[in-house]
């Protein structure tokens, strides 16, 4: 079986599209498929403890159910957070920080990359 | 080598027809479309009601035309495609729509489609909105 990373590089709220990618990497999981997640760029916004959306579901909360999947690599981009001042203790999962350095190897060493 | 694409874009926005004019060259140069899968956005190009203006693209007709003319397995993602209004008889009866509107040549189907399409590709390329 591949090894799958899928990149999240778009903010929370403006589409279906975090919903999409959420129901994307649990299939995957359910489907053995051995998924990683790297929330980069304006990514970083969907695991913001702050969410109090009024108009559709919390990401922050749906985010959640990904260990329940057995979804457990997640990482985040260090740099994306220092420019948005988000600190990893506020981050709601436990993520694996990166730095800018070891995103291109990170990202090769998969076999499959989906970039959203 | 065999390829999976999957497409988020919407048919009036560049994406979609970046993974057109791919879809074309991989064949063009050899290369095996293994699937196509529709998602998100994406899934308007499985609307046959489309009436673009004469002097602009029809992605939706043009993909319909390359999945038949090249025999291409195109599936739409179904929950993607009931929520945005992309249906087929089946789901129009099952859903109490009036109508169904997804062109020939398309399957509705499950993102388990898009998982098998990703042990059985040698690449896969995504196409953002």
């Amino acid at each position: 079986m591949p090894t799958l990373l899928l990149i999240i590089r778009h903010a929370p709220y403006h589409s279906a599209l975090s919903r999409e990618a959420l129901d994307m990497a649990l299939a995957c999981a359910v489907f053995d498929i051995d998924i990683s997640l790297l929330f980069l760029g304006e990514g970083v916004w969907q695991l913001s403890s702050q969410q109090q959306p009024t108009a559709s579901k919390s990401i922050a909360k749906a985010l959640q159910a990904l260990p329940l999947y057995d979804i457990d690599k997640i990482y985040v981009d260090s740099n994306s957070l220092q420019q948005r001042q988000i600190t990893a203790e506020q981050l709601p999962l436990s993520c694996e920080l990166l730095t800018p350095q070891q995103l291109a190897d990170f990202q090769a060493s998969f076999d499959q990359v989906m970039v959203w | 080598m065999k390829y999976s694409l999957l497409i988020l874009a919407a048919p009036d926005s560049p994406g979609n027809y970046q993974a057109y004019c791919f879809a074309k060259a991989l064949l063009a140069a050899g290369h095996e479309i293994y699937r196509l899968f529709f998602y998100h956005q994406g899934v308007y190009s499985g609307n046959q009601l489309v009436a673009t203006p004469q002097d602009e693209l029809n992605l939706p007709a043009m993909w319909q035309s390359l999945c038949e003319t090249e025999q291409l397995d195109a599936v739409v993602c179904i929950a993607s495609a009931i929520r945005r209004g992309v249906l087929n008889s089946t789901e129009a009866e099952r859903q109490q729509k009036p109508a169904a509107n997804l062109a020939n040549g398309f399957d509705l189907s499950g993102l388990g489609q898009w998982a098998d399409a990703l042990s059985h590709s040698d690449r896969i390329i995504s196409f953002a909105p």
